[in-house]
């Protein structure tokens, strides 16, 4: 992979990572492991018969390491049949009030009708979550929609509810919510604040791009509204404990200039491509060569910021090089349908937020249980390495298969990734990849550290 | 100045190659698999985490 003149190599099955200069780029494009007399016939003449030499040693050194052309491992189909829930989604609001044009909720309601979640409900699902999770000590719950905060109540009881449980359970709960910003008041973001509540914060970039797509109903735009919410929840927690999160179109392939206006509002920002099929705001093939340079823009831009100091985080380059999860968990997938699962205001059972509505894949209800075991396993074993389009891919210890939810959309089952998306989290990756190794470099080389600090969007409490 | 034996294995190799990191997968086989790292969800409707954007929790 490579970025103007960085270039980097990812071994794939160690994942060990390497900086290196063109000329060795241009070898390894040739060079596997096992032609060593080819490649020095195959670049004779186009580089000095030393250096082949020199770098070929090199490689062959690193290869006897165990960190380049390591070998495929065997892995065991799932490091235990039984899993174990470590999230759940619960959807507060059947309801919201924008209505945004790419909404895969039909604009609150998936389709169905508007409803809110009753405490009942909300207090059976905290139940379900805690049994499940069994003896795990850590437990996340996602209050989402919709817009949540159109059930401010029910938000405040399960936030309330939460808390007394994870005294009485010893667990550690981690609570996010999303919202759109056009609700927070004063008294709501004291009350999110002072419950340690993650928040992701739907905005989409620019005024222009924003009001575009997020409008009231009537097509008002709704930037102006929810950027007020956001500056005052990000400056009363002191510029933590948030991501501005934004989704980029076919109406803004041009993203990165997005990205960086939401550095006005804030600096912690995660952006990603819409998810649709035919409407007229899906990402066209024709797309694609703009998007693969938005991605190298965003790139240089995120280093040049990171040197400079300025405070930037974008998220899906937060990839840790050093001490990134362990294989059972590169296998386990996004977890949805098996250690994930959404809950609708009804309490019926989804594998993920984005299947509810899709009524083969609801799983059962809170009275009755998740009744779908079978369907259970079939998620739970539907990893990278049972997949076809994974099983090759340099990608697939970093993406673990990607989203279930957008392969059945695209492609009528869970078996077959979204090809679309997998092109983008490539080319994501490879920028994530390549930046983080300049930021270590620079680090080893004495400069600052300016990578960032991955901690899995954990409630940073300030010390006083 | 003495070299260290270390030190001077080190000098001889890698001059134009800079090895980042040394993450072993396959050892996470044998010491992973705890289960308390955060579900990983890919979608694109709310920051998906991925799995490539976390750490292991007990690092």
């Amino acid at each position: 992979m490579h970025l103007d003149d960085n270039y980097v190599v990812l071994d794939v099955n160690s994942g060990a990572v390497h900086i290196i200069d063109a000329m060795i780029y241009d070898l390894l494009g040739f060079y596997d492991g096992t032609n060593a007399e080819g490649t020095k016939a195959h670049f004779a003449g186009k580089y000095p018969a030393e250096d082949i030499d020199e770098v070929l040693e090199e490689l062959q050194e690193l290869q006897k390491s165990g960190l380049l052309f390591s070998p495929d491992f065997p892995v065991p189909d799932t490091f235990s049949d039984e899993p174990v829930l470590k999230s759940l989604c619960l959807h507060v609001a059947h309801d919201c009030n924008l209505r945004c044009g790419y909404c895969f909720a039909d604009t609150g309601d998936f389709g169905g009708h508007r409803a809110l979640m009753s405490k009942e409900v909300a207090k059976k699902a905290i139940e379900f979550a805690i049994a499940g999770s069994k003896q795990r000590h850590n437990l996340e719950l996602d209050l989402f929609g919709g817009e949540p905060l159109m059930n401010m109540p029910v938000v405040k009881f399960i936030v309330d509810y939460v808390r007394q449980r994870e005294k009485e359970t010893g667990k550690n709960i981690k609570l996010t919510l999303t919202t759109n910003g056009t609700l927070l008041t004063d008294e709501i973001v004291k009350y999110l604040n002072d419950n340690r509540v993650m928040l992701v914060l739907s905005l989409d970039g620019s005024k222009k791009t924003h009001d575009n797509m997020r409008p009231y109903p009537g097509h008002i735009g709704s930037y102006d509204a929810a950027v007020k919410g956001f500056r005052k929840v990000i400056e009363s927690r002191h510029g933590k404990n948030y991501y501005l999160r934004g989704t980029y179109t076919h109406y803004n392939t041009h993203f990165c200039d997005d990205v960086l206006a939401m550095l006005d509002v804030g600096s912690e920002i995660s952006m990603e491509p819409v998810v649709g099929t035919t409407e007229p705001w899906v990402l066209m093939e024709e797309d694609w060569p703009t998007l693969d340079k938005e991605y190298e823009k965003l790139a240089r831009a995120y280093l040049e910021k990171k040197r400079a100091g300025v405070p930037f985080d974008f998220f899906h380059f937060n990839v840790a090089l050093d001490n990134g999860p362990c294989v059972a968990k590169r296998l386990a997938g996004c977890g949805a349908g098996h250690e994930y699962f959404a809950i609708t205001p009804e309490g019926d059972i989804y594998p993920c937020h984005q299947f509810v509505g899709r009524e083969k894949y609801k799983m059962g209800t809170l009275d009755t249980g998740i009744v779908k075991k079978d369907m259970v396993q079939y998620f739970r074993h539907m990893h990278v390495m049972k997949k076809e389009d994974c099983r090759t891919c340099w990608a697939r210890f970093f993406c673990s298969g990607g989203c279930h939810a957008n392969a059945d959309l695209a492609n009528g089952t869970i078996e077959k990734p979204y090809a679309y998306g997998c092109r983008i989290q490539k080319k994501r990756l490879e920028m994530a990849i390549i930046v983080q190794a300049l930021l270590t470099e620079d680090m080893k080389e004495g400069g600052e550290d300016r990578r960032p600090v991955i901690d899995n969007f954990k409630f940073q409490v300030e010390k006083k | 100045m003495d070299y260290k034996p270390e030190d001077r294995e080190e000098s001889t190799m890698a001059k134009r190659i800079k090895t980042v990191n040394k993450e072993m997968l396959k050892k996470t086989l044998r010491t992973g698999g705890c289960g308390e790292c955060p579900a990983s969800c890919q979608s694109a409707c709310k920051t998906s985490c991925t799995v490539g954007n976390q750490v292991c929790e007990k690092a």
